[in-house]
């Protein structure tokens, strides 16, 4: 049994971030765990940016992560990966979607959109354990293009299998997703479970 | 099955607001009202789902005073209620809460107030401790979403002990945490409502009455302290002389504060019954501590009031937290705040790292109206209009309000010039008319707050025959806080059927006798009713924009057209984006604009294009 296990999870509303959560949360809570979530979620649905910190271990007590506190960091969308770089540290993993969502602001000219190789680039400096995953493609293989999420958290379980055994994840996967998908997600989470061609890093 | 269900004595995930709910089922609750807000919602959302199945009514209310004095009055006749708001609810429930501190009641009752330290999702970070102290009640507040639990459940006790209601006062930290919960005894009550008349006790009309109930409050209150001792709500553990004295979420921050120190002597003070706080508990932890650390959010409630209190114990403790700029009185805490306040005041070395910048910068996200929301439509027509009258918009003020069309404020509409609370769009264009602006004013207003505020406003418009335009942005539900129900609509909260009470029969029945209805969607003729609005120049006019909102069409599964972009039409302008800007369409600077999956197909940008180039199938 481990003491403290962070996960930092961020993406834009409607991503499914609040699910990937619910499935890791309940997930931990099934193997005993003291479990906290802790969510940024005002007006997730409208395109904001969603974040989430989930907590698991024996010695867990609060909501938020502390700064440089992630054991694993996983974003959905990469330029959301630059908002939470605060929470990571030379120990830390971080998983990134290869794809974004423009936000708006970017469109209309507010700022500069920086690139997927920036974003590797400013995690590469802290920790060498940065994998690039086409997570939107193999969701697209799974049959549900929404299941981005699913296929990072079977991503995830491949890493850290002695902390989340694959049949139990794989099990809350199939109990939180609607019964007519269930197909589907497992497939995607298996897609990222099995998944052996990604970018690592820089 | 339903987690709110559950079997007493599992241990399953939950929200800190279903864990409120489940401790409402725990404590017997037949009557549960409120109106929608950040963070309190889900306690109905999740209640909503098994009223029916236990026998207990559920309901949204037009606006939280009313949603108080439902509950209130269940109590008064024995029910045991609960009545939840966010933070501004209960400013505008504080009329029925001072009153009904003076006639207290039967039947347990918790008002449940969530506020929002950061904020994350409200206007103001207000504390709303202070109305302990102004209805002279007692207030509860968890560390946990267990505890938020197991204190609605004591929060009954207490409540029907003293015959008070009971304040159980959360922040969204606790509200929106999910967290294992252990859950405890489901509790049926099946009690009848019998109201004994007693007017001495209900009816403030008489001040001798009144002169004797605040006596008898009083000595209520007296007694909390000890009625509430034999429940856990404070937590004190006494080790060496240097102590914390806290509160809230920020308990839990103290904790993983003090184990990343390593400093295992210091002792605590967990505040749990904030109002009154028990004399006994405080008198001991401060014996025995010199020096004393404050950790709360907000306002320094509890640490003005210890501090006034030791002096009357003629106690000299070192005090440090908020007077002396320990901590702030903005913002949320988190671990690091409250780290190196710990490791300031007790000469430790804090742990926290330092903040790296980042080389690149994100872009900001800032939610915005989603694709295909009629409200973008409503303000893109209404600045047309206002242009293609000759109007500057910044000559015309658009007044806003509480909802989803607040975010009209956001590049590229920028439409609303306001967003006070609810209902002030209609008062505050009253106010600027009469104080003799000379060009339009215009109010906007949705369905859900034009009832639960708006309609007092609209009646004065009326009386004074002031000219004004009030736009009711009518999408069929209360969007922005998860689409609850509202008078407006034909269901209650639990999904049965209500009887919808028509905006134009109510508007008209008013006397405004200009009302025109359109559908956002079709935008041409929204700006030439809007245009003939704006050129009225006597009294009242209504238009209501009514269209349901884009998410809700989606799920109830309502199909529209496919947008195409025909690229050899397309002159990469982009008008569409700069001037619209619907999430569902993003730019490839090599081709132009691109239609996104997220589209539902409303077509609305068909008619933006200044060429044509977008096509609706």
């Amino acid at each position: 049994m481990i003491n403290e296990f962070n996960v930092v999870v961020c993406g834009v509303g409607g991503q499914g971030i609040l699910t990937f959560s619910r499935i890791l949360a309940s997930a931990a809570v099934k193997l005993g765990y003291n479990v906290r979530v802790g969510e940024t979620l005002g007006m997730s649905q409208r395109g904001g940016m969603v974040q989430s910190f989930i907590r698991f271990g024996l010695g867990v007590l609060s909501p938020l992560i502390p700064v440089g506190g992630a054991d694993v960091v996983v974003s959905l969308d990469y330029i959301e990966a630059l908002r939470v770089f605060k929470y990571a540290s030379r120990d830390s993993t971080i998983i990134i979607n290869s794809n974004t969502i423009p936000p708006i602001s970017a469109l209309i000219g507010d700022g500069r959109m920086p690139s997927l190789s920036d974003v590797v680039k400013v995690y590469g400096e802290v920790t060498n354990k940065v994998y690039i995953l086409d997570a939107d493609g193999l969701a697209i293989r799974a049959g549900l293009p929404t299941a981005t999420n699913i296929v990072l958290l079977g991503f995830l379980c491949k890493l850290f299998q002695e902390i989340l055994p694959p049949n139990i994840l794989r099990d809350t996967v199939a109990e939180n997703v609607p019964s007519r998908y269930v197909r589907e997600n497992i497939l995607a989470f298996d897609l990222g479970f099995n998944v052996n061609k990604f970018d690592l890093g820089l | 099955m339903d987690p709110l269900l559950g079997e007493s004595g599992s241990r399953v995930l939950m929200m800190g607001n279903e864990a409120i709910a489940r401790g409402a089922i725990e404590g017997g609750v037949q009557f549960v009202s409120g109106y929608p807000g950040t963070p309190s919602s889900e306690v109905i959302m999740s209640l909503s789902r098994v009223s029916s199945k236990l026998g207990i009514l559920v309901e949204w209310f037009v606006n939280e005073k009313v949603a108080f004095e439902a509950a209130f009055s269940a109590s008064s006749a024995g029910l045991r209620s609960m009545v939840t708001m966010k933070a501004p609810g209960i400013n505008v429930a504080s009329d029925a809460l001072l009153s009904a501190a003076y006639a207290g009641v039967n039947g347990g009752m918790i008002i449940l107030v969530a506020d929002d330290p950061g904020p994350h999702t409200t206007q103001t970070e207000q504390d709303s401790r202070f109305y302990a102290l102004l209805s002279n009640l007692p207030l509860i507040e968890p560390s946990t979403p267990q505890e938020a639990k197991d204190m609605v459940v004591w929060g009954f006790e207490l409540s029907e002990e003293v015959n008070l209601p009971v304040i159980l006062r959360t922040t969204t930290r606790v509200n929106h945490t999910s967290s294992d919960v252990l859950l405890g005894d489901l509790k049926i009550l099946n009690r009848k409502p019998v109201f004994k008349k007693d007017p001495p006790r209900y009816v403030r009309a008489s001040m001798r009455w009144n002169l004797d109930r605040h006596v008898w409050l009083n000595k209520c209150m007296s007694q909390v302290p000890s009625l509430a001792s034999k429940y856990p709500f404070d937590i004190m553990l006494l080790k060496g002389d240097y102590g914390i004295i806290t509160s809230g979420v920020s308990y839990t921050y103290v904790l993983e504060s003090l184990r990343r120190l390593g400093f295992e002597l210091c002792s605590i003070l967990r505040i749990g019954l904030v109002n009154p706080i028990s004399m006994d508990n405080l008198s001991k932890f401060l014996s025995h501590c010199r020096k004393v650390l404050f950790v709360e959010e907000l306002e320094p409630f509890i640490e003005e009031r210890v501090r006034a209190l030791s002096t009357i114990m003629n106690l000299d403790v070192e005090f440090h937290g908020k007077f002396d700029g320990i901590l702030p009185r903005e913002g949320e805490f988190n671990i690091e705040i409250v780290e190196n306040a710990i490791a300031q005041v007790f000469g430790f070395k804090s742990s926290t790292p330092s903040i790296k910048s980042l080389s690149v910068e994100p872009p900001p996200r800032s939610p915005v109206m989603c694709a295909g929301c009629p409200h973008r439509n409503s303000y893109y027509a209404l600045l047309k209009a206002i242009r293609d009258l000759g109007f500057k918009v910044d000559e015309i003020p658009v007044f806003g309000d509480i909802g989803c069309y607040a975010l009209s404020l956001q590049k590229p509409l920028e439409a609303i010039w306001t967003e006070h609370c609810m209902g002030a769009s209609i008062s505050m264009a009253l106010g600027i008319k009469l104080s003799g602006y000379d060009k339009p004013v215009i109010a906007t207003i949705g369905d859900s707050t034009l009832f639960h505020a708006g309609l007092p406003a609209l009646v004065d418009a009326v009386h004074f025959n002031a000219n004004i335009v009030v736009m009711i942005l009518d999408n069929a539900t209360t969007a922005m806080t998860g689409h609850q129900p509202h008078p407006g609509s034909s269901v209650r909260a639990d999904g049965s059927p209500a009887r919808a009470v028509d905006i134009v029969s109510v508007v008209k029945g008013i006397g405004v006798d200009k009302v025109e209805v359109i559908d956002p969607y079709d935008i041409p003729k929204t700006i030439d009713v809007l245009k003939r609005a704006l050129l009225n120049r006597d009294g009242v006019y209504v238009v209501v924009c009514r269209r349901t909102c884009a998410i809700l069409s989606r799920r109830m599964g309502e199909k529209f057209h496919v947008v195409k972009v025909n690229y050899d039409v397309c002159r990469k302008c982009k008008v569409c984006i700069s001037t619209y800007g619907c999430p569902a369409m993003s730019w490839d600077p090599a081709r132009g604009p691109v239609i996104q999956s997220s589209c539902n197909g409303c077509g609305s940008c068909a008619y933006v294009c200044p060429f044509k180039a977008i096509e609706v199938y």
